[in-house]
């Protein structure tokens, strides 16, 4: 075996605290080294040629790099040794940085567990076999999970490039809560206006197979073959008949809160979710439904000439297969009533900033007339930031479009009631997308005042007889430090975002994890951040972390351009971590059948000792460990490999 | 006298939550003691009870098994699986002599780096007071 | 029927003996009795904190020392004795620097304190520890149609929250059958030592206190703290005098409430004495008919 060492330097990030030297000198002595070396940037062009150069060179048959983790890099080095004629499962990287050099305090002591984990993987590597990629066909169809603009994009791009798509969306309609928007930053596009058209062309593309009303149950299988099971949840109309006429809606008697005016308004018990809806159907609410509380009216049926109506329907299960999945299953907005200080729930004019965006709606509750809850318009109002954001009482992150939001609010508010005093609480304005600072200086020039301070409280109060009948808003003006009291009609809070209630749910699902605040955890935040560590698992939008229209959109783009990026080769390759069995030893006990969540082992009929079926196979090991026999071993994690890379450390 | 050997733990990290998470403390530049090495495997259930009886036998004077929290496994039920082996193997290793804190398991997520650093510093501290295991002298004696 | 080792404070044992005897005869109404510690000193209250807050936490380090000999429990009724212990207890457990002075003074006086000290408020014991339908089933003088106006003070939630919920009292004041008024001022300072040094400041925070009480129809205020009390129903002459205005609604203690609700009678609840009556509107429950 020969064996080449490198120590990179990574600048001073290793070298700074571990005596790379040392390192290298110390590697040098090692059984089976034939050469090593440190060198200050080892994943950069001359760092990987060094590698190549020497196997070259010296005929290598093994390579390890102590550098940073194998997360980061080692597909880089993999890559370099196959280039060079190495087989890239030769390789083995030690991390002495993020676990070593950027973790311990003291020089020597960082040296000396260097040496520990560098002698570790030439240990280790001395005791590895060449492995081949497992290379698994594709399926060419893709599930997107959630009908908002992020996977509406989704959903399209992926059609326009031939494939099958199925769009699974839990509510009656798709369109998500750009749906609910009046207007958007800070070209105040009417969001309806630019979003309908694509929801459209969703059902017109037919690649779309768009499943409403859905949600998925299950999913099995792995990337290129994933296997899906999706409940279509009743409508009790029949979709196929149903023209979305209407007539039922208005000849309805149930009722029961509007969600899409989130409350302010009473909708039907059939109803069609907004005008725009897409598709555009009727659905029954069977909670307030009369038929279904108490077995009378079937007025709807009476009037429906299409004969639509099916009290019958039951939820139906589809089974699907794709290759990728997307997910964009969006955010859920704060619930202001975390923060009772503010007093929403109980002052009828202290609304949420997304109430605001249903008010201002020409099909909204009022019409687009931004009024008080008795009617009256406001002569003064007042727009808090950061309601949920910010701070460690409810979340620490910051929810990224509520300033942006709020100045929107504050120039909505002058364009629609002439003459109203707007005030605009914020801690920090930030406005950091195209065309966000310009907005921000034409909202300040539209006379809003600006108050850098969180109000602390929210009261109706008075200490005077200005104050009577108005909801005082205690802050400090902390430009002006004076603690100051602003009595207004009503009050906007721009509340945050946060992961959606069924977030834990479809983590769990799906085999994602997620990060501490709720949200889906991307492979790499700054270069990988719409692909996850399961692989043909994808996100895309809000569920991912906070953020606006334009970058939802991106995202989705970034995330069906990976998706077609690996239907287009039309395999995936899988790393060749399987597991193997040692038909000597194996004396067919059948320990290991059920320890595998797979299903990958099976019982050989006619010989009665155990197989494993590769395709299934995800490496993990556990069948391995619980083999009594020791027939079963994990290639690329062999046991003889794992205790090589023991005796190193120990040694 | 020669010094007395350093004590060194070594660690099993499942790749998709508990190395990630050292990764993390890393980043973050969370300090904590070196005496903790660091094995990657795929999953907390690739720990073999014969992995752990040899590291202590090799001189390893504590072990900690590390996986992802109960329901986040990477491979479904991996860690549930390490979790019932780990309990039959604790009462084994007691019974030869082997102290409490030497053998540990512990979840902590990919997002979890200052938990790793803690669990790191906690049983560190633990074990030097215990210092290095004498087991192999002992064993050696019997024999 | 459980002990709880009890601080009473300064407050208690003079001016606001009331708080104290009721909470004695509520004990016995519901199943605790108050164990004074030996030999406390004066927790110092919001006044010591603000000249040296050092020597304010080796006072109190006395008390959690004499406090830890008995049990790891310390129940007060005062709300700046709660601050008071409480601040010096999380302190001693997160600051070396204060630990290490409090352990160096404590030597001199052959006390030790190993910081296992959990220091609770009264109404957190009322609260946790008793189910609610078993204190509703006592209740034998109904409250009903009496407007309550729950008033906290600020130094049961902050800064170290007693563990209760922030509607705690209102949910005691429904259980006994009243109506708990909206009272949003229901945690906003009462103004402390400032009615006296800074009365402009001081008198100003009392009257916004009193203003919404009166605004909301508030016929009594419940309160968890002898000095909020003093602010509230003795100052209300001098913030009259002051403003104009025309205050005069009686200040009681929860204790005195839940007491009387639960049966005992007016004198050993010490109701009767207060400067505005309370026990005048308490008599005003409408009867229930049986």
């Amino acid at each position: 075996m020969k064996i080449g060492v490198y120590i990179c330097h990574c600048g001073t990030n290793i070298a700074g605290v571990v005596d790379v030297h040392q390192v290298a000198e110390y590697a040098a002595t090692l059984p089976n080294v034939v050469v090593a070396r440190d060198y200050k940037y080892m994943c950069s062009e001359p760092g990987q040629n060094l590698i190549g150069d020497d196997i070259r060179q010296f005929g290598l048959d093994g390579v390890v790099v102590a550098a940073c983790s194998p997360t980061m890099h080692e597909p880089t080095f993999q890559t370099a040794v196959f280039r060079a004629g190495m087989n890239p499962y030769m390789f083995q990287m030690a991390s002495i940085r993020e676990h070593v050099s950027w973790v311990t305090l003291d020089p020597a002591e960082a040296t000396e567990k260097a040496k520990e984990l560098v002698e570790a993987a030439v240990f280790r590597v001395s005791l590895q076999e060449p492995l081949e990629k497992r290379r698994i066909p594709v399926k060419q169809a893709v599930l997107v999970v959630g009908g908002g603009i992020a996977g509406i994009e989704a959903a399209l791009k992926c059609a326009d490039a031939g494939k099958k798509v199925y769009l699974v969306e839990k509510e009656p309609s798709i369109g998500g809560h750009m749906a609910m928007f009046d207007k958007t930053f800070p070209t105040l596009d009417c969001s309806q206006c630019i979003l309908t058209p694509k929801m459209v062309e969703v059902v017109r593309n037919e690649n779309i197979e768009l499943l409403d009303y859905s949600e998925v149950k299950k999913i099995s299988g792995h990337v290129g073959d994933f296997k899906v099971t999706v409940v279509r949840k009743p409508r009790y109309v029949d979709s196929t008949k149903c023209t979305g006429c209407g007539i039922c809606v208005t000849k309805c008697p149930g009722r029961a809160l509007d969600e899409f005016n989130l409350g302010m308004t009473k909708r039907k018990s059939i109803y069609i979710p907004f005008p725009q809806a897409v598709p555009l159907k009727a659905v029954i609410d069977r909670d307030s439904c009369l038929y279904f509380k108490k077995n009378i009216c079937k007025v709807c049926i009476k009037f429906c000439s299409a004969g639509a109506i099916d009290f019958e329907q039951r939820p139906e299960e589809v089974e699907l297969e794709v290759g990728a999945v997307i997910l964009a299953t969006g955010f859920k907005p704060f619930d202001a009533r975390r923060v009772p200080e503010y007093g929403y729930g109980k002052f009828p004019n202290v609304i949420t900033s997304l109430e605001f965006e249903r008010l201002t709606s020409a099909s909204g509750p009022t019409g687009g007339k931004v009024v008080l809850k008795d009617g009256r318009e406001p002569e003064s109002v007042a727009i808090v930031h950061c309601v949920g954001s910010r701070n460690v009482n409810n979340n620490i992150y910051c929810s990224k479009i509520c300033c942006m939001q709020s100045l929107k609010h504050a120039h909505l508010l002058k364009e629609h009631v002439p003459g109203v005093t707007v005030y605009d609480f914020f801690i920090d304005m930030r406005a950091g997308g195209k065309g966000y600072e310009e907005f921000y200086r034409r909202v300040m020039g539209e006379g809003t005042i600006m108050i850098r301070g969180r109000p602390a409280y929210i009261t109706d109060v008075p200490v005077n007889s200005s104050e009577k009948g108005k909801l005082i808003l205690v802050a400090e003006d902390t430009i002006l430090s004076s603690v100051m009291r602003y009595p207004v009609d009503m009050v906007i809070l721009s509340i945050g975002l946060e992961a959606s209630d069924d977030a834990k749910e479809i983590a769990r699902t799906f085999t994602c994890s997620r990060t501490a605040d709720g949200f889906f955890l991307e492979k790499h935040p700054k270069l990988a951040p719409v692909s996850t560590p399961t692989a043909g698992v994808f996100i895309a939008g809000a569920c991912q972390g906070p953020k606006d229209i334009p970058e939802s959109v991106a995202q989705a783009s970034g995330a069906a351009a990976e998706t077609l990026a690996m239907m287009g080769k039309g395999y995936f390759e899988l790393e060749p971590y399987v597991a193997r069995i040692n038909e000597e030893l194996c004396s067919g006990c059948g320990v290991c059948l059920n320890l595998c969540a797979y299903n990958a082992l099976e019982r050989d009929p006619q010989t009665g000792l155990v197989n494993v079926v590769e395709a299934l196979c995800q490496g993990c090991g556990a069948c391995v460990a619980g083999c009594p026999s020791n027939a079963l071993d994990l290639d690329g994690y062999k046991t003889k490999q794992v205790l090589a890379e023991m005796e190193g450390i120990l040694a | 006298m020669s010094e007395p050997p350093r004590i060194r733990i070594v660690a099993f990290l499942c790749k998709w939550c508990s190395y990630a998470g050292a990764d993390l403390a890393g980043v973050n530049r969370t300090k904590y003691l070196p005496n903790v090495l660091p094995i990657k495997v795929p999953c907390s259930a690739r720990m073999d009870p014969e992995l752990v009886l040899r590291a202590f036998s090799e001189g390893a004077a504590g072990v900690l098994l590390a996986g992802c929290h109960p329901g986040d496994c990477h491979y479904l039920k991996g860690n549930y699986k390490a979790l019932r082996r780990f309990k039959l193997l604790k009462k084994f290793v007691s019974q030869m002599g082997i102290e409490d804190e030497r053998l540990r398991l512990e979840w902590i997520s990919a997002s979890e780096g200052s938990r790793y650093a803690e669990v790191v510093n906690d049983m560190t501290t633990k074990v030097r007071t215990l210092g290095p295991l004498n087991w192999r002298r002992e064993i050696a004696i019997e024999a | 029927m459980k002990t709880l080792q009890f601080f009473p404070g300064c407050s208690l044992q003079g001016f606001n003996e009331s708080y104290y005897k009721s909470a004695i005869v509520l004990g016995k109404l519901i199943g605790y009795e108050l164990d004074e510690i030996e030999d406390w000193n004066c927790c110092g209250a919001t006044a010591y904190f603000s000249i040296s807050e050092e020597r304010t936490f080796l006072a109190n380090a006395r008390n959690l020392a004499i406090a830890e000999k008995n049990s790891g429990e310390l129940t007060v009724a005062c709300g700046a004795c709660y601050a008071a212990l409480s601040k010096t207890a999380k302190y001693y457990s997160q600051s070396r620097k204060i630990s290490f002075m409090m352990d160096s003074a404590l030597k001199e006086v052959g006390l030790v304190y190993d910081g296992k000290v959990k220091v609770r408020h009264l109404l957190e014991v009322v609260f946790n520890d008793y189910p609610k339908e078993q204190l509703a089933a006592k209740v034998v003088r109904p409250l009903k149609g009496i407007k309550i106006a729950p008033y906290y003070g600020c130094m049961i939630f902050r800064p170290i929250p007693a563990a209760i919920p922030n509607d705690a009292l209102e949910q005691l004041i429904r259980l006994v059958g009243a109506d708990a008024v909206d009272f949003l001022g229901k945690d906003k300072c009462c103004g402390g030592m400032l009615v006296n040094n800074r009365p402009d400041v001081g008198l100003e925070l009392v009257k916004a206190l009193l203003s919404e009480a009166q605004m909301k129809g508030a016929q009594l205020l419940i309160t968890t703290c002898p000095l909020c009390q003093i602010n509230l129903e003795l100052y209300q002459g001098a913030v009259n005098r002051k403003y104009g205005t025309e205050f005069k609604i009686p200040v009681i203690y929860f204790t005195q409430m839940l007491g009387y609700a639960l049966g005992a009678s007016p004198e050993e609840l010490k109701l009767g004495t207060e400067l505005v009556s309370g026990l005048s509107v308490l008599k005003k429950a409408e009867v229930v008919k049986a």
